[in-house]
């Protein structure tokens, strides 16, 4: 008896003494809740820990996909979403009713690389078309006739191709099914460019940028499309596209760089593109150097923000725009054009605070 | 004359309709929870019920939220489909190795398979779906199915969902089953066997026909615990969403659906989101249905049964006597079934407890070596990380909720067994036993919707958002039967004579309960207590939408908090090497801290029962 009292008091013991408590003095950094995108994540982390040092303020960012962010930024549950598909007209309209104008200020740029897991294939090159029919299983063999032919001399494989999707709302797949839809008239039909569309039978899904890196690392035979920072850390080989200009072209931060300066130059007059002053489409862009499937993501935000925590998001979005940059190239992604940058800043300049 | 002698004061009875008072608000806190769980659900999945043929939510498996489809037969079809692999492959395992215990295993082998048991039964959900997803679909699965040709490369999918179901409610059949066959009375048995009757007929004819009822009443939880299972499912099923009625094929499940979306609906989305949180009462109604049936069963078992004698032909000519050769035949043939039997009981005893090594053995393998000081001090972004947050942040929630859970749940307690003539009793027990049965998603749904995003707020206003409230009011729902039942039965064991002693001497019923009957029961009732946060700690599925992850250690109760189950889910699919390293450590870390509170718990008790599942 009294032996099991003393276990159940050392047991007790920390739950009593791990309880945080109201440790929230005014010394304390302040703490900004983010969530949204896991396209951003990697180098979202990378500028929350160097913003911790530089500027003493905790960005807690949590990576649940676009779908997430923007339906948490709409009904308050944080305080900025990042997503990389821009809201819809609809989303748009529930902001409106919910808080107010929402902002959308581009934070970073990046390729969606295609990555692949074939025993001895190391180089392989697709159009958006054949790619459009591997994920409308219209194409279920590594050695497709039309594989084979783009890919002449690769020991291509009898095997059956996995196609591996997101299994929750995703920006990434926004980008990529709307290149897709750009390049095959039946992939535009259905499934259609959305940020979670209806996948035919056969393609599997997991949650996040990382889940698809890591079901393609892990598992033969599978295909899939992540953010290029995720094709590095999955150490999988990721497929040349061929672009408008008809070269194969890797994704790259270069080849980035190459997409957003052809794409920049249109104004983009379709919807969500147009809602947004600062969105743009930079998917199969113009160019021979660029790379077709690349996509921008947005930190997401209501245009009336609380005092004490909307100057600390303005101030860590700011240095995002502009000191954050320096970290793209080495995480795959692509820094945005000085242009942007400048352009981003002003749009922060316009929020308010009360 | 001598004034008599002044008597002494009766002890004041403010204190005791006080006390009586507390218990009885307890009681009837846990009634107004059970009563919100099912009004917060209904009023939520409102606009879709009124609409359920026009957006053909059963009929048709067309699941598009952006297009306005929410076909969600396919996801019934997943639940249903994986529900029955698990039954299929549970049920006939799970009852051999419970006629094998009850009637064959030596005291010796019994004691050990229970305790096993018992420990795969408290193994976190969350760690069975990591180890099916690397080691029974990558390592077991997909080679088989490239064997025989099926276009299945990661062996994921509606039968990988289904093993590992099955591997989760083997204890649980089990425990229940080997209870009923303790309970067939031994003349049953010696009947049978001086009749002639071998070990094995006695079993096949005797022992399981008048077990029956106590048998499929357990198959019904079990059937009740795997439509609503979440995070293994989620893990392995494939999260594709079509219908293909190919076991092989992949798919999805309510539980794995309502944990993928519901927080990604936003203000936007009210169809959506009244039609997800249908499915979670959907998920309610079949496990309450299990239960009601279950204990129907049980009633019907508990009915004494009176087989009318078949009539006596007296008149008749007697038989002849059985020709001696064939009834050696016979005794042979009878004797041979009998060893065939007893070896094939043997191996699907073998069989209920191998998942267990095979899951300790391979997390400890693959974690124990990650297991680093950076583990317990560093972030997720430091460099080595760590998941210090998530283990402070598990501790809090823990915490936090057995600080709601285990004053509330005694109180009931007390309730249901001190004041058994109160009118409040009823109708708490049985809701305490209902609340028991809801799958963790559910409570997840009902926090999210009561404290995360209230259904109440217009559009602009702010809940609780994702927070340590949030999260360990779901954990405290779900830890509050448990409390209730421990120390419910620990306080009937305690006997009628002490309180009749206390009584005597003058105590009032507040004295006695806490003077006299909590101190015999506390042993009890802590080790109860200690089983149910062994439970809670290794939650996940309420968590991801109510406490959510955070890449820093919660300030306040009001900022979103990792835990160590949400974190080994979330990097257990990370590409990056370190990363999932530490999902492994974690995972270890989770099912030692679990095991090790079973273990204690039980060695301190000094008491090792096949309870695995009376310890829910």
């Amino acid at each position: 008896m009294r032996r099991v009292c003393a276990f159940a008091f050392l047991a007790v013991l920390p739950f009593v003494l791990g309880c945080p408590g109201d440790k929230q003095g005014s010394g304390a950094a302040p703490r900004v809740s983010a969530g949204g995108a896991t396209f951003v994540d990697p180098i979202m982390q990378k500028w929350s820990g160097e913003y911790k040092k530089a500027k003493n303020a905790e960005i807690d960012y949590v990576a649940k996909g676009s779908g997430y962010g923007i339906s948490n930024v709409t009904s308050k549950n944080i305080d900025f979403g990042c997503s990389d598909a821009p809201m819809t007209a609809k989303e748009v309209e529930a902001a409106k009713a919910a808080g107010g104008e929402v902002l959308h200020v581009p934070v970073t740029i990046g390729a969606v690389a295609v990555i692949f897991n074939v025993d001895g294939v190391s180089d392989l090159t697709l159009t958006g078309e054949v790619l459009a029919d591997i994920y409308l299983r219209k194409i279920t063999k590594w050695n497709d006739p039309k594989l084979a032919a783009l890919n002449p001399g690769v020991p291509l494989p009898a095997a059956d191709i996995a196609p591996v999707c997101r299994s929750e709302s995703s920006g990434t797949t926004n980008i990529f099914t709307e290149y897709l839809s750009k390049k095959s008239a039946e992939f535009a039909k259905s499934p259609g460019t959305d940020k979670k569309p209806k996948w035919p039978e056969g393609v599997q899904g997991k949650p996040g940028n990382d889940g698809i890196a890591e079901q393609v690392k892990q598992v033969p035979n599978t295909i899939g499309y992540v953010e290029a920072a995720y094709a590095k850390t999955s150490g999988k080989p990721s497929a040349k596209l061929v672009n408008r200009g008809g070269k194969p072209v890797a994704p790259s931060a270069a080849a980035v760089t190459a997409a957003v300066e052809a794409s920049v130059k249109v104004t983009e007059k379709k919807e969500p593109y147009s809602l947004h002053p600062l969105a743009f489409s930079f998917t199969d862009a113009d160019g021979d150097a660029s790379y077709p499937v690349v996509g921008a993501s947005y930190a997401i935000l209501f245009k009336k923000q609380p005092k004490d925590k909307g100057a600390v998001i303005a101030e860590f979005l700011k240095w995002v725009v502009a000191d954050g940059q320096m970290f793209a190239t080495d995480l795959e992604y692509a820094p945005l054009p000085a242009d942007l940058t400048k352009k981003a800043h002003d749009l922060i300049g316009t929020l308010s605070f009360e | 004359m001598t004034a008599p002698a002044p008597r002494p004061a009766p002890p004041s009875s403010l204190g005791d309709r006080l006390f009586a008072l507390l218990a009885q608000a307890s009681g009837a806190f846990v009634l107004s929870v059970a009563v919100a769980l099912v009004g917060v659900l209904l009023y939520q999945s409102w606009p879709a019920l009124v609409r359920y043929g026009e957006l053909k939510v059963l009929t048709s498996s067309d699941w598009n939220p952006s297009e306005n489809a929410y076909g969600a037969l396919l996801f019934v079809y997943g639940t249903v489909a994986t529900s029955i692999i698990a039954m299929l492959v549970a049920v006939p395992l799970g009852v051999g190795a419970a006629a094998f215990l009850s009637e064959i295993a030596p005291p010796r082998v019994r004691k050990i398979t229970s305790f096993l048991l018992e420990l795969l039964a408290a193994i976190p959900s969350v760690i069975f779906g990591f180890w099916a997803l690397e080691f029974l679909a990558r390592r077991g699965l997909a080679p088989t199915y490239k064997l025989f040709g099926f276009d299945n490369t990661s062996g994921e999918g509606i039968l990988a969902a289904g093993l590992v179901l099955a591997v989760m409610i083997l204890p649980y059949i089990t425990a229940l089953s080997f209870d009923v066959c303790q309970a067939v009375p031994r003349a049953q048995r010696e009947g049978s066997l001086a009749l002639g009757a071998t070990r094995w007929q006695t079993i096949w004819k005797v022992v399981l026909p008048y077990a029956r009822p106590g048998i499929i009443a357990a198959c019904f939880l079990a059937l009740g615990r795997a439509a609503g299972e979440t995070m293994a499912v989620t893990m392995v099923i494939g999260n594709a969403q079509y219908l293909n009625f190919n076991p092989t094929a992949t798919g999805d499940s309510i539980p794995s659906l309502i944990a993928g979306q519901l927080h990604e609906t936003g203000p936007a989305d009210t169809t959506r989101r009244a039609v997800l949180v249908s499915l979670g009462l959907l998920l309610l109604v079949i496990a309450l249905v299990m239960n009601v049936l279950a204990r129907g069963f049980v009633r019907w078992l508990s009915k004494p049964r009176a087989h009318k004698a078949r009539p006596l032909n007296l008149t008749a000519a007697p038989p002849p006597p059985p020709d001696a050769a064939r009834t050696a035949r016979a005794i042979r043939r009878a004797a041979r079934a009998d060893k065939v039997m007893t070896g094939a009981l043997w191996v699907c005893q073998f069989l209920t407890v191998v998942p267990l090594f095979l899951i300790l053995g391979y997390i400890t393998a693959k974690g124990a070596d990650q297991v680093t000081a950076a583990f317990f001090t560093n972030l997720p972004n430091d460099t080595p990380p760590g998941l210090h947050h998530a283990l402070v942040g598990s501790v809090t929630l823990v915490g936090l909720a057995a600080a709601f859970a285990i004053p509330v749940g005694l109180l009931a307690a007390i309730l249901l067994s001190e004041y058994r003539n109160n009118r409040l009793v009823a109708p708490v027990r049985f809701v305490s036993e209902m609340l028991g049965n809801v799958p963790s998603i559910v409570v997840g749904v009902f926090a999210y919707a009561v404290l995360v995003y209230p259904f109440w707020l217009s559009p602009g206003e702010r809940g609780f958002g994702y927070s340590a409230w949030a999260g360990a009011f779901a954990l405290g729902v779900m830890m509050l039967p448990v409390v209730i039942r421990s120390a419910e039965e620990a306080m009937r064991l305690v006997p009628n004579s002490l309180r009749e002693a206390s009584y005597a001497l003058g105590a009032t019923r507040r004295q006695t309960i806490l003077k006299v009957v909590l101190p015999a029961a506390l042993p009890a009732i802590v080790t109860g207590v200690l089983l149910a946060v062994g439970r809670i700690a290794g939650e996940t599925a309420p968590l991801i939408l109510t406490a959510r992850g955070s890449q820093f250690v919660a300030r306040s109760f009001a900022d979103a908090t990792p835990s160590l189950p949400y974190y080994v889910y979330d990097f257990a699919t990370k590409p990056s090497e370190e990363l999932k390293n530490l999902a492994w450590a974690g995972a270890f870390v989770l099912v030692v801290v679990v095991l090790c509170l079973n273990v204690g718990v039980r060695l301190l008790a000094g008491k090792r029962v096949v309870a695995a599942a009376r310890a829910d």
